[in-house]
This record gives structure tokens, sequence and C-alpha cells, in this order.
């Protein structure tokens, strides 16, 4: 019943693996990581890699990102451009079905050019670190994927007008993070550029990170106004923000959804690389040999640079207010790495 | 109430001619054999020309068991109002367990569990032996893929080359 070439010479009573029906062989394959049915299952038999190389369906998500750290732990030493070609296989296999895309270091302009003339059905991008990336080529992707429901970009372009040319050309778009990690990685002066271009053109933003961001509370203010149905948003490391009890005020009342507000300094890089707390989990059990990573400077308590909020230190006229509505969840953000935090201001590392 | 449903027998015959006398509540698990009912209520004999009878046998005997672990959840609910969680946890943990010693067969009946899991469409020991056949494949090299199933490489020089080319660590051993 299973279409097949011959599998003479296997068993006497069963059926022969290659000879497995394209349905079932999908089901399978499913059940495998994008990069375990390129590298390994799809390189078995015949049969095998002609519905590995055939089924769009195994490549509508190419997620680096989670498939280096599950597959490789810790990332010290790792050569990432081991998957660059890796990735190239699978935007060609994706056959325009492309939904998810997301990788570390290597993508470039040429990479994410590539990428638009293969699918415009793009829901996710993500690029971490991808240093080598232009302003422009972010922008034409954006203009050129109008289905782009979240964006992630860390470490990438500085660019005035970028954020509202993306708004402008992805209206759907429900999360937007755009971090410079390190206040220092910044321009040199405060700009609401960048916050101003999201609060014109984003209004259905749910989920905004603007961590290590120049803004000031004018473009705070513009973004509370502009994106009114935000449910989480992180500020973190933007110290021109002054975060004081009437700036809270009017991101409850802007922002009636608003969960979680992170602000203040993030200790450590690692909690924007690596999303907090989910992301470790994550992790191969390799990675805690990294035990730093979770510790936190025995100092920090006593550093007076942190504006991380406390609650005692809100007046008690605010405090009831907030408790009365139940709603503002202030997170704190402790994931810490002891180099980082043992010297206030430190370079980039 | 569980009891109450006059209990309809169907039989089911395998390719090699065997037959199987089941409840129709335990044929009912077997999608494929649910939509015939439906369209025929009064059918009491069915052949399954793609199953062999000890692969059905093996089928018939997940059903039954799935059948009675559902049956007794729903009898131990109606007695005390409503299920204990740790009670409900504890069969579920039963069941996997019971699954997992199932799953102990090569990787012959295996292909074929999956082939008559898909043909009578019985989603659960479908999913179940296609994780099985999964997590036989995970953290494998093509080569040990091979083994593990018995398959033949029939792929050309060329295109091993080619593979090896576009993915040259593919080859490495992972983990």
């Amino acid at each position: 019943m299973e279409g097949g070439e011959g599998g003479e010479g296997s068993s006497t009573c069963g059926r022969n693996w290659a000879d497995l029906s394209r349905d079932v062989l999908i089901l399978i394959f499913l059940k495998l990581r994008m990069m375990q049915v390129l590298t390994a299952a799809g390189s078995v038999c015949r049969s095998w890699r002609k519905v590995a190389k055939e089924e769009p369906v195994f490549w509508r998500r190419i997620n680096m990102i989670d498939h280096r750290y599950s597959c490789f732990g810790n990332c010290d030493g790792f050569d990432t451009s081991k998957l660059i070609d890796p990735v190239w296989i699978a935007i060609d296999r994706s056959g325009g079905q492309l939904e998810e895309f997301a990788v570390e270091d290597f993508a470039d302009d040429e990479m994410l050019r590539y990428l638009c003339d293969r699918t415009s059905v793009l829901k996710k991008l993500v690029l971490k670190s991808c240093t080598q990336l232009s302003a422009e080529a972010i922008a034409h992707t954006a203009k050129r994927q109008p289905l782009l429901e979240e964006i992630e970009i860390t470490f990438g372009p500085f660019s005035k007008r970028l954020t509202e040319i993306v708004g402008t050309a992805c209206p759907r778009l429900k999360s937007f993070k755009f971090n410079h990690t390190c206040y220092n990685m910044s321009p040199s002066n405060p700009v609401n550029d960048e916050a101003l271009g999201i609060a014109k053109t984003m209004h259905q933003l749910r989920h905004l990170e603007l961590i290590g961001n120049r803004l000031t509370n004018e473009g705070l203010t513009a973004i509370l106004d502009g994106c009114p149905h935000l449910e989480t948003l992180d500020v973190s490391e933007c110290f021109d923000v002054n975060m004081d009890d009437d700036m809270l005020l009017l991101a409850r009342c802007r922002c009636a959804r608003l969960q979680s507000m992170s602000y203040g300094r993030v200790i450590g890089d690692y909690g924007l690389f690596y999303d907090g707390d989910e992301y470790i989990n994550e992790f191969d059990p390799a990675y805690n040999n990294y035990d730093h990573i979770n510790e936190v400077d025995p100092d920090y308590d006593n550093d007076d640079h942190i504006n991380e909020l406390d609650p005692q230190s809100i007046n008690q006229g605010f405090l009831d207010f907030v408790s009365g509505l139940k709603n503002l969840f202030i997170k704190r953000v402790f994931t810490a790495k002891r180099w980082c935090t043992s010297q206030e201001s430190k370079g980039p590392p | 109430m569980a009891r109450s449903s006059t209990e309809n027998m169907i039989t089911l015959m395998s390719s090699d001619g065997e037959e199987f006398m089941v409840t129709e509540k335990v044929a009912r698990e077997c999608t494929t054999i649910r939509n015939m009912l439906e369209d025929d209520c009064v059918i009491t004999n069915i052949p399954l020309p793609n199953v062999t009878s000890d692969i059905l046998s093996m089928v018939i005997e997940y059903c039954m068991e799935h059948v009675a672990a559902a049956e007794k959840a729903a009898a131990e609910t109606a007695e005390k109002g409503s299920s204990s969680a740790p009670a409900a946890a504890k069969a579920n943990k039963d069941l996997e367990e019971w699954d997992k010693a199932f799953m102990n067969v090569d990787v012959y009946t295996l292909c074929d569990l999956i082939l008559a899991a898909n043909y009578l469409n019985v989603s659960g020991l479908l999913d179940l032996t296609i994780q099985t056949a999964a997590n036989l494949i995970k953290g494998k090299s093509p080569e040990q893929i091979r083994k593990t199933f018995h398959i033949q490489n029939d792929l050309s020089l060329e295109e091993e080359e080619k593979i090896r080319s576009q993915t040259p660590w593919a080859f490495e051993k992972s983990e």
C-alpha cells in the first residue's frame, strides 16, 4: 500500500523502514528538531532524504538560537559559522512557507535579502548580535514581510527612523524588542527618535522591550500614549528615563492592561541574551557549570546607583493606589554576572 | 453507567484470516472502524486486509487497556462525585508505564504498529509509536540510524558527497 522502491533483503516479518509512506515519515520527522532532520534523518537513505528535502513543513521555523543552546550547551568557543550553511539550505527548502527566522551572530544583509526573495509570510524575526546587519536591510525585510507579528533585534544597527519604517510596514506587530543591551553602545546623547517612531506607528503592540535605549520621559510618554494595548514593557538600562511616581501613574492610566514593567538597571547581560529564567531552563545541564551566572554580587544591594524601584520607597498613597488596582506588577530583574557588577559603569565586555 | 450500554460485539478479521471478537467500544478506539460503524450500524464483521494477526492483536491489546483505564477513571469520578487529583495522576502514570512497556518491541514490529495505527487511525497509539521512532533517531548519526532501523544506504556516492559538502559537520559525532 505504501509506494516505495524495492526493499529487498530486509526483514522477513516486518516492513522496511525505508519504505514508510510519506505521511508517516513526516509525522516522525516533525518530532525531531530541524537540524536533526537536516543533518541526520535526511541523510539516511533516498526515500528519507526525499521527504526531508521536499517537505516545506519542516522548514517553517528556522530557529538557530534554540538549536545552538539545546545542542551545544554553553556557547563559549562554539563556532557559529557551522550553522551558516544549514541556514541557507533551510531557507531554500522552506519553499515560501518560512514563518519564523531566529539567528544569532551571522545573519547579514545578503542572507536577509535572500530570505525575502524566498518568503513573504514571515511572522517572527529574531536577530541577535548580528553586527554586520545594516539598518537598510532590516527596513527592507520589514517592508517585504508585512505579516510580521514579532520582531526582536539585539545589538542591531542604530538608525533614527528604523522603528517608524518597521512600524509602518508591519501593521500586525504585537511584540517588538529593540535592545542595545549596553548603555554605552547607544548614541551618546539622549534620543527619542526610536521611541517616537514606535509611538507613531506601532499602535497594536502588546510587548515592548527597549533595553539600553536613550529615550527620555518624553519618549516614554509618547509610547504610553501611542501603544495603549501594552501588556509588558521593559525599559531597563534606559537611564535617561526618570521613573518617578508620575511616570508610573501615567503608565497605569494609559495602558490599562499593563501587567509587567521593568526599568532600572539589569545586572550583567545574561538577562537579555537568554530572556531571563525561561531560557535558562531549556539549557543543557552542562550549562550549570557556569555557576557564576546566577550569583548576585553581595554588594549589589548597597549600591546607590541602582535605581530599580524598591516598593518600600514608593510613597504610601501611590502604593495604596497600586494595590487597589492590583495590576501593576513590578518585575525585578535579578540575573547577574559577577564580573559585570563588581564595578559600576564598566565598559562593554 | 459504563456497563449499562449494550455490549455489541464486532469481529475484526486480520489479513491472514484470523478473527478477533471485540466489544464495540474497543473497536471504536480505531477511528477508521468508528467511521465504518457510523455509516452502517448493523455491520458486525470487518475485514482488515492491511493488518496481520500478530499486529492486530497488539493493537486490540492497546485499545482494551486504554478503554479500561478510561472506564476506571469514569467509574471513580462517578463514585466519589469528583475525581481525586492524586488518584488520577497515579492512574495516568500507570498507563504511561504500561505504554512504555508496550513499546518494548523490535524495530520491525514498531514499523508494523506505526502502519497499523496510521491505517486504523488510533491516534494515541500512532502518537506513541511515532514518538518511540523519533526517540530512536535522536542524537544519532545517519549511519547509526541506518543500523538501528536496518535501512540500506541507497544514496549514490555523488549524493553523499553533496550532503557531506553542504553540512560537513553532519558526519561528526553529535554528543
